[in-house]
Parts: C-alpha cells; sequence; structure tokens
C-alpha cells in the first residue's frame, strides 16, 4: 500500500510518496497559476512512477489542499510540518520554523503532536516570496544572494513591509551601497521577522527549519548566529509537510 | 418584502449607494445561514427581524417619531437603555459591522484605525444606515480613543451627547459614573420633555432586566452538550437585540428558548468541539469568524464580548425609593463590565475561565479586530491564564474584509486539528 | 437544488401567512428576499414544493395578498 503526502504551497509543490515500511519517493515541482493543473501533473507523474492512485491513501496540504480532486483528505500544513518534522528529527521535542513563500509558521511540536503554532501577518515580509523579490531586485539567484550576505556588514533594512523595503534596497543601490552589505539586511530583515515569531512563541527544544531554505546553508549559518542556537535541518526538510501528509494518510481506513 | 424607498428617502439616504449595501444582504445571509441544518423553527423571527432590518423596524421606528418619541443611537453596551426608556424615547444600538462602510470612513479617518470606528463614520458619512439617519441624538461615551476622536467628527452630522467613562474601578469612579448617568438623565429630560421619575426608572430597570434574563437563558442552553443552536444563531440573536423593540425582542427569545429546552431533552452526540470567543464585538452583519468556524464542524457555544455576555451579565437591582438609588445600582451594574479599555481588567480574565469551565469548552478563539490595541495589549494576560488551565487558546487578529478569509480558515482548522 | 418563494406587497401580509403556515403544521423558512426575484429588500416566505398547493388554498380562503410564487434554480 502507497501513502501520499501533496503539499500544494503558494510557491512550490512538495510530493512524498510512504509504504508500510519507509519513504519511497520525494519530488517538488513550481505550483505555477492553478493548483488544479499542478495536482493533475502530480496524478501522472505518481503514475509513471509506478504508483496505483486508485489503490493508494492520498492527504492533501498547503493552501492548494482543496484543489487535489482525488485527496481522501485534507490536512492542513501546520499539522503536516509537524509531523514530517518528528518523522525527520525523531526528537521528542522540536520547535519548527517553516518558511513557506507565503508566510511563515512557528510550530511547537512535543511528542509528534503540534501544541501549539504562531503565523506571520497577512502580509508577504518575513516569507520566501520576500527572499526571492530581493534577489530578484539585486539581480542574482536565491542562493547567491545569501552566499553574497555571509561577506557583507550587518546593515538593516528598516520597512516591515515588502513593498518598502524594495524600494529601500533600490535606493541603497543608488547610493551605492555594496551588494554584499545589501543581501546581509535582506536577510537580517528576514530573520529580525522570525526573532519576533519565536520570541512570542517560545522556543522548546531544537530549533528545525522546514520549507524552501532549507537548503541555503548561508542562511542557516546567519539564522543560527542570530538565535544563539544552532538551526538544524536536512535536505528532506523541504519535504516536511508532504511527509507528514503521507504520514497522516496511514491514518486513513 | 415593500417599497421601503420614500421612506428611506425622506430620511435624507442616499438610496443608489443604499441599494448596494442591500443587495449584498440576501445572498450573504443565504449562504451562511439559510444553509444551516437542522435549525430552529423559532429563528424564522430573527431571518424576519434580519432582513426587514432596514425596512419594517425603520417604519416602526418612524411611527414612534410620529408619536412625538425621540430616537437614540448607542455604540456601547455601557450606556445604560433603562435611561433612554425612561425618557420615552427609542434605543438603537448603531451596528458597525459591514466592509462596506470602511471606504467612506477612511474619507474621514485615517485608515490604521480599528474598523468598527471605520464603519460608524462610514456609515453616517455615505448617509446608507437608516438609524443612523432615523436618529435625534447618538450617544458616545469614551472607552477607546478612536471612538473617543471619531465622535468630534459626528459631531458636524448629528447631535452627540458623550458620558464620560471611567478607565479604573476605584470607588471614586463609580461615583463619577453615577454623576455621567445623572448628566444623561438631565440630557435626555431636556431632549425629550419627559421627566425620568424613579416608577419609570425602576420600570425600564426591570424591561431591561427581562431582556437581559431571556439572553441568558439562551446562553445557558448552550451549556448543554451538544448545543440546541449553532453559534451562528446565536450571534444572529444577540445582533437583533441592539435594535429590536424590546418587549417583540424578550417574547421571541424566550419562544426560542422554550423550543431549544424541547430539544435538549433528547441530545444527540454530535462531536463537536465546542469554542469559546472572547475580544471584541461583531456588530451586524459580522459574521465572519463564527462561519469560518462552524463552517469546519466546531461549534460557538459562548461570546466573552460585547455582543455576547458583556451584554446581559448581571442585573441591575430594583431596590431603592430614590432616583439617586436606582442610579447607584446602574452605575455598580455597568461598572461590573470587564471591558479592556479598564486598568487592571482582571474581572475578565475570571470571567474568561469560569465560562471556559461552565460551557466546557474544548478551546478558545481571541477575536481581535485589527488596531483595538486595549484587547490586544491583554491577550497576553488572557493567554498566561489559559495556560496555566491547559486550554488551548489561538489568535486572530481581523477586520471586516474578506482577503484574510483563507488564512483564517488555516489556522483555525489547524488549531482545531491541534486540540 | 429548486427553492420556492412566495413574495408580498408588505411585510404584514407575510407575517400574516406565516401564522397561517405555523398553525397548519406547514414548513416555511423566512428569508430575506432574493435579488433575482425583487430589489425591494425585506421578506418572502421559503417553502417545499410539495405544499405548494395547500399554501396556494391558505392564501385563497384568507385573502392573502401576495405578489406571487417564484421559482429560483
Amino acid at each position: 500500500m502507497h501513502y501520499i503526502g501533496i503539499d500544494i504551497g503558494s510557491t512550490a509543490s512538495k510530493v512524498s510518496v510512504l509504504d508500510d515500511e519507509e519513504l519511497k519517493l520525494n519530488f517538488v515541482m513550481p505550483t505555477g497559476w492553478s493548483s488544479v493543473e499542478t495536482s493533475n501533473i502530480i496524478r501522472k507523474r505518481l503514475e509513471k512512477e509506478g504508483i496505483d492512485i486508485e489503490k493508494a491513501r492520498i492527504v492533501a496540504t498547503g493552501y492548494g489542499r482543496v484543489s487535489v480532486p482525488y485527496a481522501h483528505k485534507t490536512v492542513t500544513e501546520i499539522t503536516c510540518h509537524g509531523k514530517g518534522a518528528y518523522f525527520l528529527t525523531g526528537s521528542h521535542m522540536t520547535t519548527v520554523i517553516d518558511i513557506g513563500g507565503q508566510d511563515t509558521k512557528v510550530i511547537t511540536v512535543e511528542e509528534g503532536k503540534v501544541t501549539s503554532f504562531i503565523m506571520n501577518d497577512k502580509c508577504a515580509a518575513g516569507t520566501g516570496r520576500f527572499l526571492e523579490l530581493m534577489a530578484n531586485t539585486l539581480g542574482v539567484s536565491l542562493n547567491d544572494m545569501c552566499q553574497m550576505a555571509l561577506k557583507g556588514r550587518d546593515i538593516s533594512i528598516t520597512s516591515m513591509c515588502t513593498v518598502f523595503a524594495e524600494s529601500e534596497v533600490i535606493s541603497l543601490i543608488g547610493r551605492g551601497a555594496k551588494r554584499e552589505d545589501i543581501a546581509r539586511g535582506v536577510l537580517n530583515s528576514i530573520i529580525g521577522r522570525i526573532k519576533t515569531l519565536l520570541n512570542k512563541q517560545g522556543i522548546k527544544g531544537e530549533i528545525y527549519l522546514t520549507g524552501g531554505l532549507c537548503e541555503l546553508d548561508p542562511f542557516i549559518e546567519l539564522l543560527s548566529k542570530s538565535l544563539n542556537q544552532r538551526v538544524s535541518t536536512s535536505s528532506l526538510a523541504r519535504y516536511a509537510g508532504s511527509i507528514g501528509g503521507a504520514l497522516m494518510a496511514r491514518n486513513i481506513v | 418584502m415593500g417599497d421601503y424607498r420614500d421612506m428611506w428617502k425622506n430620511l435624507g439616504m442616499d438610496l443608489e449607494k443604499h441599494d448596494v449595501l442591500c443587495e449584498a444582504l440576501p445572498q450573504a445571509f443565504g449562504d451562511i445561514y439559510l444553509s444551516q441544518e437542522n435549525r430552529p423553527d423559532a429563528m424564522n423571527y430573527f431571518n424576519y427581524a434580519l432582513a426587514e432590518v432596514h425596512g419594517a423596524r425603520i417604519q416602526e421606528i418612524q411611527e414612534e417619531k410620529n408619536n412625538g418619541k425621540k430616537v437614540i443611537g448607542t455604540f456601547c453596551v455601557f450606556v445604560p437603555d433603562e435611561v433612554i426608556l425612561a425618557a420615552g424615547a427609542v434605543g438603537v444600538g448603531l451596528c458597525s459591522g459591514s466592509q462596506f462602510w470602511i471606504a467612506d470612513g477612511e474619507k474621514v479617518l485615517p485608515r490604521n484605525l480599528c474598523p468598527l470606528v471605520k464603519a460608524f463614520v462610514g456609515a453616517k458619512v455615505s448617509r446608507t444606515c437608516p438609524y443612523f439617519q432615523s436618529c435625534d441624538m447618538i450617544v458616545g461615551e469614551t472607552t477607546c480613543d478612536g471612538k473617543k476622536k471619531a465622535y468630534e467628527i459626528m459631531e458636524e452630522y448629528v447631535p452627540v451627547h458623550i458620558m464620560e467613562l471611567p478607565q479604573m474601578k476605584r470607588e471614586k469612579n463609580y461615583e463619577e459614573w453615577q454623576d455621567e448617568i445623572k448628566l444623561f438623565i438631565k440630557k435626555m429630560e431636556e431632549l425629550t420633555g419627559n421627566k425620568i421619575t424613579v416608577e419609570r426608572l425602576r420600570e425600564t430597570i426591570d424591561l431591561c432586566n427581562r431582556k437581559r434574563r431571556a439572553l441568558k437563558r439562551l446562553y445557558d442552553l448552550r451549556k448543554n452538550i451538544p448545543s440546541p443552536i449553532s453559534g451562528l444563531d446565536a450571534l444572529l440573536v444577540s445582533q437583533i437585540a441592539f435594535m429590536d423593540d424590546i418587549e417583540r425582542f424578550i417574547e421571541k427569545t424566550n419562544e426560542l428558548c422554550d423550543e431549544l429546552e424541547d430539544r435538549v431533552k433528547t441530545p444527540n452526540a454530535n462531536g463537536m468541539k465546542r469554542i469559546m470567543i472572547t475580544g471584541t464585538p461583531m456588530a451586524v452583519p459580522n459574521w465572519k469568524l463564527h462561519s469560518i468556524i462552524e463552517g469546519l464542524g466546531a461549534e460557538v457555544v459562548v461570546e466573552e464580548t460585547c455582543t455576547g455576555t458583556r451584554y446581559f451579565e448581571n442585573e441591575v437591582s430594583s431596590e431603592g425609593d430614590t432616583i439617586d438609588d436606582l442610579v447607584r445600582n446602574l452605575a455598580d451594574r455597568y461598572m461590573n463590565i470587564n471591558c479592556a479599555c479598564f486598568t487592571p481588567n482582571r474581572g475578565r480574565i475570571d470571567d474568561i475561565l469560569r465560562y471556559a469551565e461552565e460551557y466546557d469548552v474544548d478551546g478558545v478563539i481571541y477575536y481581535n479586530l485589527s488596531f483595538c490595541h486595549t484587547y490586544a495589549i491583554e491577550y497576553g494576560k488572557v493567554e498566561k491564564a489559559l495556560k496555566e488551565k491547559n486550554i488551548p487558546l489561538l489568535n486572530i487578529e481581523t477586520d471586516y474584509s474578506e482577503e484574510d478569509a483563507g488564512q483564517i480558515k488555516t489556522r483555525v482548522e489547524a488549531f482545531l486539528e491541534m486540540i | 437544488m429548486e427553492k420556492n418563494y412566495i413574495l408580498f406587497p408588505n411585510y404584514s401580509q407575510g407575517l400574516k401567512l406565516e401564522s397561517l403556515l405555523k398553525a397548519n403544521k406547514i414548513k416555511y423558512v423566512i428569508s430575506p428576499t432574493p435579488r433575482k426575484l425583487s430589489s425591494c429588500c425585506g421578506i418572502s416566505i421559503m417553502y417545499n414544493k410539495e405544499d405548494e398547493e395547500s399554501i396556494k388554498a391558505l392564501i385563497e380562503e384568507n385573502s392573502i395578498e401576495i405578489k406571487g410564487l417564484y421559482k429560483l434554480e
């Protein structure tokens, strides 16, 4: 039997497949403009991988979770990230930071169960989208921006709002500020937002980063430094939501 | 139905704009309310009251006006209805719960302000609320900075009387509130030409207590597991309470309770999660949070808000032989409302903990209208108290717009998965 | 789903019919009048199709003024 978790995020869609023993498969693709279209492509891809959709148990999660017509159940990404992080860390107490395309969450997971969570306000500041936008403004890739930031001086981008932050960055460019410094400022800004959420929520146990930024080592390095605590993650952490979904699918009778 | 356009025109309303407001209601009410299953039959009255909220009820108020009665608009549960009624006037709670009025409010107010304040100013400025247009005077109060300053704008449109609500609960503050009530009595006597006698005030105290008792009865029935009425329906009853004729409202609410009492005799366990909402008011037609929660298969069983328990808890004693005695009784009851405008406000924490137990709730959702600082700050105290009792809590800060409905839904859904 | 409505020239006629429906134990729901049926706001009565004949009879016998019976898909 296959258990499938499909996490339709605002930027990327993640899919994980479990059988009764282990994690068999993970893949990611851009969500594009239509979640329905995306879920059709996912279906085809799964079939190509030799997975019998009709016989599988499927949980959809993420903001596009209602657009997966062949899912048996929908579960919020908050619960799924909690389950997924527990699966990946095995730790009895974890504070999960999930930086998504459209929002950022801090989730406290105790013994595999979400005990509380907090999300940022309805705004793109402090999200993956913010970083993408800023990298675009600087004319580099996300990865390069993070690399640059390591070499930069600590400066701060004061604007809370993505739109204002962008104009601030543009005026910094105009004033001839070094790109490395600006990149550092951009990362400081998002790290500041994450810190605010963490302070509100309170840190319990180890900090674990999930979501699309988990493979950006320079970002994790800066984040750990700023929090005075090691932030752990793994290359599978971007699939935490879909893995959590697949785990939940095991409970479907 | 009926054609009320002439009446609205005589009230100086902007008919075209008002029509846009009217247009949205049947669909929204149908989708949110009439689609509920197994509603009590007695809710038909409240469907009627809502459908005719700008029609038949306004017609009734106009008839009272033609008979020489004055109409007084209020914005807050601290303003004593007893005084308005004792002066032979009609009191209406001005609702301000629609996104429709925000744009007009923002013409004269800053954007980063509570939606309730923006909406009530917008309703007046745009001449699209027949209650506002019917008012001979509105009574403001100094509960929050936003309202306090907004009344200065309202003064340009309609006579305003402001009651200065103390923000602490010391002995001297109770006395100050008595003085304010006396000033209000004087103002009402001047406006109406009617003397407020001891007998008359005692009668209206009794009348308002009967209204409180009817609402309390409804809320007590919600303590049953499962609740015999949805949170949405109970909210509608509370909202209608602010505008309806009191005697009829008491009668119809009691009829509803009779039906609910029959229902609870044969409880059908539904396994729904029981939710308390605490925080800022939800004026008509603000059904946003209730419809999200109940749309996800949980039930709202109590609202610790101004459109919930704060409106009806505690009665006014009618003991005493003089106006001074009765005014003291009024002040004692009203000053006991636990609004976040007071410092400190420990009573509210006690209320929340008590309701959590009485209504047997599985979780609490803290409802904070955007930019309402007093409630936003008080969240910390509530969070701490609930954490100690291991009662799950979710904070939702929002306004009247629908733009964040998806995100709120995700949060509430995750909260329900968690508890 | 098909929905059936009775519209009235004024609310008092609607309430008159309501009390008759109640007395005769016929199921109904008071609803704001859908905009598709009329641009005047106020109440209308929603009823079940199978009760239509008995409702018509009640309207006739008690000379209730109505604007008509309507159906919405």
